[in-house]
């Protein structure tokens, strides 16, 4: 059985078809939603601050189910540390952002889901929706701390056995704090202290084009 | 007797945990699975991954947009171009950029030499595993003719940083594309001898039909891509569904299949093959004349022989290559059909002229994760057949 996917270059149709999945998701989600953005015929909606856990989680129930929007791939979870960023919005609270990144492959459109995490707190797992958020929130969370609750398997999986901190935050160095090497005397790896003799020059640039 | 029976009644098994450590010859890789066996059957598969973890999103942060090229060259290391593809096409999104139609076919073409080298890797790699060691030898002198174009382009046969934001960094050198056209013509029957050995062969089916069964639900919810998918039958490919560059003036077929096992997988990944060659053949017919790369010198670097004369041209080399150009802000998630599968790249800009976060999208970090779900009451020798059916490459993988 083949299904023969419509190829986007229609401008007309696809803005039907974003018209259908806006309405659909307007009428049916009043809450919790603050903008509805369309960018290259993707769809980017960013989440209330103050939405519920629980919201969230049922959200991507509704998206994954609901006949007009059937998405049922999840590709990606992607974490954004916003501590530098000259948003107006930024505090230490709502330090982070977790994007879901989710496919549906019946109507060939990609949605992009913003939830604010704040610091210190947790986010619900979508592990229970789809399979593949299992690793990708092992992935957010050792990356960048973002604990996802109900996750069957939270450990670390690119760092280092031990490793501690956070490495993509933005208040990690990028030398990092400790240093491996081995040592033949003891004949056994050592962690310690890192010892860099020129401190990491980062140039900041005022172009005169902008 | 009684005491006989009683202790029949405390036996307690324990499952045996085998480390498919991180150094094996079939394990592609950095790979380190634990294995929960029962006899030689599999009940879990808990794979350690990162030990090829170099950092790239973290250090990408601290490059310019030009700078950092060539990290993406060094994730999937077997398919050099494709990664440059997608990062390429995201920062051109954001500047709102389009590049000459020359240039559109240049990337088009090495994209699909690539997707060539890519599957002759995999095939003859996992043919390697499974046992079968001569089509390995034979296909690998192709990849080394195909790794000396890449040479004659860009000055490095593997990880070329060929691809730049505004088209390709040089123009094809003279005769290159007389020599793809002859390259292609005798192409054909070493693919046909590599399915001589492997596909007819009795051994071979054996290990490899109805291992690995990828149900299209299954395959859904782990969120597989490329040709994972397309092996359970579902007729999804970006060239085809979201096309970019020229893809939607070629014309080209996709193969699927039907029972979502390693052996449907094999079969299209060959199929794919003489398909890229039909890509590459209406590439080379229809190369237009022009520009390579787009005339806006903030974004590429003037010549040089223009350096020497010109005072606005030295001005913009001299920035180019110290502070880079700003992207305006915004953020982009633009994904290509790697060989791999969906391989994407989300770029967040605030408007400088390093990216503030670059997330990478690979196909092998969710294929590796339904391992354990693929292998379930397999044998171990199946796992080996399944990792390579996978195409894992731990590049993209760790990044």
């Amino acid at each position: 059985m083949t299904k023969n996917f419509l190829n986007d270059n229609n401008k007309t149709f696809q803005k039907i078809e974003n018209l259908i999945f806006i309405e659909t998701i307007l009428y049916s989600l009043p809450k919790g939603i603050k903008i509805i953005e369309i960018k290259n015929n993707e769809i980017h909606i960013y989440l209330n601050l103050e939405t519920s856990e629980e919201y969230t989680h049922f959200i991507l129930k509704f998206f994954k189910q609901h006949s007009n929007l059937k998405t049922k791939c999840l590709s990606d979870i992607i974490g954004l540390d916003l501590l530098n960023l000259m948003l107006k919005t930024t505090n230490k609270k709502n330090r982070f952002n977790v994007i879901y990144n989710i496919l549906s492959l019946s109507f060939n459109k990609r949605i992009y889901i913003y939830k604010t995490h704040l610091e210190n707190y947790f986010t619900l797992s979508s592990s229970s929706l789809f399979d593949s958020a299992v690793w990708l929130e092992r992935e957010v969370w050792d990356l960048f701390g973002v604990f996802f609750k109900n996750n069957s398997d939270l450990r670390r999986i690119l760092t280092d056995y031990g490793f501690e901190g956070f490495p993509l935050r933005k208040d990690f160095p990028i030398s990092g704090f400790l240093e491996v090497t081995y040592n033949e005397k003891t004949k056994s790896i050592i962690y310690k202290k890192n010892e860099i003799s020129q401190e990491f020059r980062n140039f900041k640039f005022i172009t005169p084009w902008n | 007797m009684k005491i006989k029976t009683n202790l029949l009644n405390k036996q307690k098994f324990k499952n045996f945990n085998l480390n498919f450590g991180p150094q094996h010859p079939a394990a592609h890789g950095v790979l380190r699975l634990i294995l929960k066996l029962n006899g030689e059957t599999i009940l879990n598969a808990d794979s350690h991954i990162g030990l090829l973890h170099r950092g790239t999103e973290k250090l990408i942060e601290y490059k310019n947009y030009v700078q950092s090229i060539p990290y993406f060259d060094r994730l999937d290391y077997v398919s050099m171009m494709c990664q440059e593809h997608s990062y390429v096409l995201a920062v051109e999104n954001l500047l709102g950029i389009k590049i000459p139609r020359r240039g559109s076919f240049i990337r088009v073409l090495f994209s699909e030499i690539t997707r060539v080298l890519n599957h002759l890797l995999a095939l003859t790699t996992h043919a390697l595993d499974v046992g079968a060691m001569t089509p390995f030898l034979w296909i690998f002198e192709e990849r080394e003719k195909l790794m000396e174009f890449y040479e004659r382009v860009s000055g490095a046969r593997m990880h070329a940083a060929y691809f730049r934001i505004g088209g390709v960094s040089y123009d094809l050198p003279l005769n290159l594309l007389d020599d793809i056209f002859l390259f292609l013509s005798k192409f054909k029957s070493r693919i046909d001898e590599m399915e001589e050995m492997l596909t007819s062969n009795r051994i071979w089916k054996q290990r490899l039909v109805d291992i690995g069964i990828v149900p299209l639900n299954l395959a859904l919810s782990f969120g597989f891509s490329g040709v994972m998918l397309r092996g359970s039958g579902l007729k999804w490919d970006l060239r085809k569904t979201n096309s970019y560059e020229i893809y939607n003036e070629l014309d080209f077929k996709i193969p699927i299949g039907l029972n979502g096992d390693c052996y449907d997988r094999f079969l299209i990944r060959i199929e794919e093959i003489r398909q890229s060659c039909l890509i590459i053949q209406q590439c080379l017919n229809k190369m237009p004349n022009g520009l390579y790369k787009i005339n806006d010198f903030k974004i590429t670097p003037p010549s040089r022989q223009q350096i020497k004369f010109s005072m606005e041209s030295l001005i913009h080399h001299f920035k180019f290559f110290t502070e880079g150009f700003s992207v305006p802000e915004g953020n982009i998630y633009k994904a290509i059909e790697a060989p791999k599968g969906e391989f994407g790249v989300f770029l967040v800009s605030d408007g400088f002229n390093k990216p503030y976060r670059c997330h990478i999208k690979s196909p092998g970090f969710l294929h590796l994760q339904g391992l354990d779900i693929m292998s379930k009451n397999h044998l171990i020798a199946d796992v080996v057949t399944i990792i390579g059916t996978q195409d894992i490459v731990f590049g993209e993988v760790d990044r």
